[in-house]
């Protein structure tokens, strides 16, 4: 009897033993799998992705995490990343809330949105939440790569920025900041350019100093991620359009319009 | 969890203790989910702004509103009077539609 018990004790021990590596090895799994779907933190992430990885598909979902029928697509994506037949597409996510400039360079309209590259090209956009639709398209694309060996590079955010080239990025930010807002009497910081403002304040503000047939001179901060965020700071501004008279803030929209109807903008630009 | 609005609304009545507040959601002119908080446009009539440029008045509402800003409210639209120009004038103008990609 004594004997029979001291087996069973071991029947018990190792039976919990190979569970807990089951349990293990199974976690492991699901923590590599999930790496392979990158989230985009960083604003010029997705730019750099995509410029590593010009011979992978690179298949981009824009979403917003609250929205439900987001949340189908970006259940949809975790199972493709876990499945080996399209290890060599490179998915990722992104906010588009809160990359809003992201979302805009890519004409993102609706969420989600679910763009394809090669060759740092959009090869497809597929706008909606079809599930038959992007899984077709991913089978699609998985057999077509021009690049079946080897695997898509995931992280960019630690490398090296690239080599600066103008003089000019060699100079601290502020420095340029303040140089760009003194570039003219009348400096615009906008979405867009006077021709095509990608913006109705942008607009407005145009028309309004249009109106008034002085010279000025715009930067489009679409264009310029580092000039976007530091301006913001440097001129504890967070919105644009910002205007600048002689390199002072005079504003955005709002303050230029109250500023037109109570006359005081002439009174501000007179001799500029 | 507090409504957008209803955070700015608290944080602007304690910072600024406004005579005159309204926080209007503009978010359904644009081309966003229903019930989204991203287009905002802040009313805002204090006697702390006597005496203080409208630059100055806006950059004050901005920095108060910059944890909104930097979490996903991507137009706000600010009107911030002292009461003596409130009374002379309660006309608060029109925001355009932002035409630009995202947000349409």
């Amino acid at each position: 009897m004594q004997v029979l018990h001291i087996y069973y004790f071991y029947i018990l021990f190792y039976y919990h033993l190979i569970l807990f590596y089951f349990y293990k090895i199974n976690r492991q799994v699901k923590i590599m799998t999930l790496e392979r779907l990158v989230s985009i933190s960083k604003p010029d992430e997705l730019e750099k992705l995509l410029n590593v990885n010009k011979e992978f598909v690179v298949v981009v979902t824009f979403v917003a995490p609250w929205s439900t029928t987001c949340k189908n697509m970006m259940d949809l994506t975790r199972e493709f990343v876990s499945d080996p037949e399209f290890e060599h597409i490179l998915f990722c996510e992104i906010a588009a809330e809160e990359f809003p400039a992201v979302a805009q360079k890519y004409d993102i309209k609706s969420v989600p949105s679910v763009l394809f590259f090669r060759g740092n090209q959009i090869t497809e956009r597929l706008i909606g939440a079809d599930v038959q639709d992007l899984t077709n398209k991913v089978m699609e694309h998985a057999n077509k790569g021009p690049s079946l060996i080897g695997k898509p590079t995931r992280s960019v955010i630690s490398q090296a920025p690239a080599a600066a080239a103008s003089p000019d990025e060699s100079l601290p930010l502020n420095d340029r900041l303040k140089s760009l807002i003194n570039q003219a009497n009348i400096m615009i910081f906008m979405k867009g350019n006077p021709e095509q403002p990608r913006c109705g304040f942008s607009r407005q503000v145009i028309e309004i100093i249009n109106a008034t047939g002085l010279p000025y001179v715009t930067f489009d901060i679409l264009e310029n991620e580092e000039v976007r965020q530091g301006l913001k700071d440097y001129s504890q501004w967070q919105t644009y359009p910002q205007i600048y008279v002689r390199g002072e803030l005079m504003g955005g929209l709002d303050i230029i319009k109250e500023m037109r109807d109570t006359g005081a903008l002439n009174e501000a630009l007179a001799g500029v | 969890m507090a409504t957008r609005v209803e955070r700015i609304t608290n944080v602007l009545k304690t910072e600024l203790t406004p005579v005159h507040l309204d926080i209007i959601n503009e978010s359904h002119m644009h081309n966003v989910p229903k019930e989204s908080e991203t287009h905002l446009k802040v009313v805002v009539v204090s006697s702390k702004f006597d005496g203080v440029p409208l630059v100055r008045r806006h950059q004050k509402v901005q920095e108060l509103l910059k944890p909104e800003l930097d979490t996903g409210l991507h137009a706000l639209s600010i009107v911030a009077r002292t009461e003596p120009e409130w009374e002379k004038s309660k006309n608060v103008p029109a925001s355009p539609n932002c035409q630009g990609g995202f947000g349409k």
